[in-house]
């Protein structure tokens, strides 16, 4: 039963999301299977933000006072757009190729659904951290510092434990096995998304199959529903791709709602983890960059005043700001560091062949506007992961054995990406013009 | 000379080309295998886990937090806490977890807290049990054997 009402739930999420994206006008004429996947997304980032601030306000969270207003509002909807409402329509691709592919696509995820359900939550970080916020938060009834203080997690931020006890919430009762579901969710949408972008730039054959190249990788598939599903990384990888990936699209523009809605979704992932307050400063930066053009200052507000909730909520409840600023550069590391990472990128039974590709590509690309942005945020970010080891008290040895390919996790949609887009232009587009001109 | 550097960089370029070409085959080649694994360990070595209860996965993958944490929730008042003596970090995480509200507190980490918290019960592993006559032993009702041992602080 429960199982029902957590689909029910992420299509409600996602209508929410959907009707939002479609009023700011982002993705008009473009694929319902791209609204609804990075609709998902908005819908989350509304609850997140709504129960953060219901906690903060002291409004107590029920059925009716968190989904309420939302109902209302896609009831609203409806009426407003009575009429102008295009219908889903399903149509499965043509050629044997593209159906193969996408088969194996679909068997992924449910290979990723019912490994999620094989096991109890069992992750570490799941166990110690995201679900016992989601747990802590809804029996506490809302975020108590000190239930922050009793974990020692004080600057880790509360979306993912928000977004776990919501769903507790609708149902009344905690249900971890159920919510472990989410995380393949997670995997769906970003499959879903990351189809939809990449076959707005090639034919669906090969979109379809570097989908299938990206969904297949190993570490993805543990976090999506085998021993790793529960942990905050995944769904963090999730709102990266979709916040870079509209954001370089709407770098330069002067549509004000669009860039209201993108700018507040480029801040949300400083509310899934930590490293996503580095990932908005970076965003933070090139939108400030495009100012000059856009004029639209006020419109990045919406992802500031995200930025700010978070760290003078922190500041308001003595938590403590994070522990980045706690450490000093120790440069002594550098070579323990250099090969710990090293023997990452080129462990390929978790990555099959993504980091020696993505490495032997970056020599190789084709340098466009957009390529070439889309490679600066994904060193920046990278090199701040690899700045936390020379700042960490830990042994970083030891620390990058544990955490480092959860980082790449992060960034590992837009490497994939970038390797798409590139292999396209040096490999099949040539081709395709080729016999184009014969 | 032109033609010369022009048709070197054309090589060049079919070579890196071909190279590429050869990896994302491969790359395919080694994804499709991995799938096939992955459904061979399914339907394989994690096939009895299909036919598990949740109570009996939790027992398969945890077998004393499980009869603990049980306890713990059926006896402990809420708002008691608990201290955990000994070193299984894994087994204080997991009952952090399962039994919250109530408190868990373990003896290595209890100085990162800049006050000292109030515990209401020892809680001890079947490996560190002391031997006080306060105790009260957590037996497994299926095996028989002892799980762990509480004590009440004001005993």
């Amino acid at each position: 039963m429960n199982e029902i009402l957590l689909i029910i739930y992420v299509c409600f999420l996602s209508l929410i999301g959907a009707t939002i994206l479609d009023i700011a006008k982002i993705f008009s004429g473009r694929s319902k299977l791209l609204l609804f996947s990075i609709g998902f997304g908005v819908g989350v980032s509304m609850i997140i933000i709504q129960m953060f601030l219901f906690s903060w306000l002291g409004i107590a969270w029920s059925r009716e006072v968190l989904f309420g207003p939302w109902l209302l509002w896609l009831v609203l909807y409806g009426i407003a757009k009575r009429g102008k409402i295009s219908h889903l329509s399903i149509s499965l691709p043509k050629g044997s190729i593209e159906k193969v592919l996408l088969v194996l696509l679909v068997i992924l995820f449910c290979y990723a659904a019912i490994e999620s359900q094989l096991r109890p939550v069992i992750g570490w970080d799941a166990v110690a951290t995201w679900f016992m916020t989601g747990k802590g938060f809804f029996i506490d009834g809302g975020i108590r510092p000190e239930f922050y203080r009793y974990l020692q997690i004080q600057d880790n931020p509360p979306g993912m434990g928000l977004i776990l006890s919501s769903f507790y919430v609708l149902i009344g009762k905690v249900d971890d096995q159920v919510t472990l579901l989410f995380f393949t969710v997670f995997y769906g949408m970003l499959l879903c998304a990351f189809l939809s972008l990449l076959s707005e730039k090639m034919p669906l054959r090969y979109s379809l199959f570097f989908t299938f190249l990206f969904a297949s990788t190993q570490e993805l598939l543990r976090q999506a529903g085998r021993f790793e599903a529960g942990y905050a990384d995944l769904p963090l990888a999730y709102f990266f791709f979709v916040s870079t990936c509209l954001s370089l699209e709407y770098f330069g523009k002067r549509n004000f709602r669009s860039i209201v809605v993108v700018s507040f979704l480029s801040a949300v992932p400083i509310f899934i983890k930590n490293e996503g307050s580095t990932m908005y400063i970076i965003l933070a930066f090139l939108w400030l960059s495009s100012l000059k053009k856009t004029k639209n200052l006020f419109a990045l507000v919406t992802g500031f005043t995200l930025f700010a909730f978070w760290n003078v909520f922190k500041l308001n409840q003595g938590l403590q700001l994070s522990y980045l600023f706690k450490g000093s550069l120790d440069l002594t590391r550098t070579t323990a560091i250099f090969s710990g990472v090293m023997s990452e990128f080129i462990n390929i039974s978790r990555w099959n062949l993504l980091w020696i590709a993505f490495f032997i590509l970056i020599f190789l690309f084709k340098k466009t506007k957009e390529n070439v942005l889309l490679l600066l945020i994904i060193f920046l970010q990278l090199w701040v992961y690899i700045l936390i080891y020379f700042i960490t008290p830990l042994n970083p040895a030891a620390q990058i054995i544990g955490s480092f390919d959860r980082l790449l996790l992060h960034l590992m949609p837009l490497v994939m990406f970038f390797i798409a887009l590139t292999s396209y232009d040096i490999l099949i587009r040539p081709k395709l013009f080729d016999a184009k001109s014969k | 000379m032109q033609k010369k550097n022009f048709s070197k960089n054309n090589k060049i370029a079919s070579i890196a080309r071909l190279l590429l070409f050869s990896l994302i085959i491969f790359w395919m080649f080694l994804s499709i295998l991995r799938l096939g694994y992955s459904f061979f360990r399914l339907l394989g070595e994690e096939r009895y886990l299909f036919s598990l209860s949740a109570a009996e996965k939790k027992q398969a993958f945890f077998a004393n937090p499980d009869i603990i944490d049980e306890y713990i929730t059926k006896h402990l008042k809420q708002e008691d806490a608990i201290m955990l003596y000994g070193t299984d970090g894994g087994l204080y995480f997991r009952l952090r977890y399962l039994v919250y509200p109530r408190k868990v507190y373990w003896e290595n980490n209890i100085g990162l807290y800049p006050v000292k918290p109030n515990w209401s019960y020892k809680l001890y592993t079947e490996k560190n049990l002391p031997s006080s006559k306060n105790i009260k032993l957590i037996i497994d009702s299926k095996t028989h054997k002892i799980a762990g041992g509480l004590v009440k602080t004001n005993e």
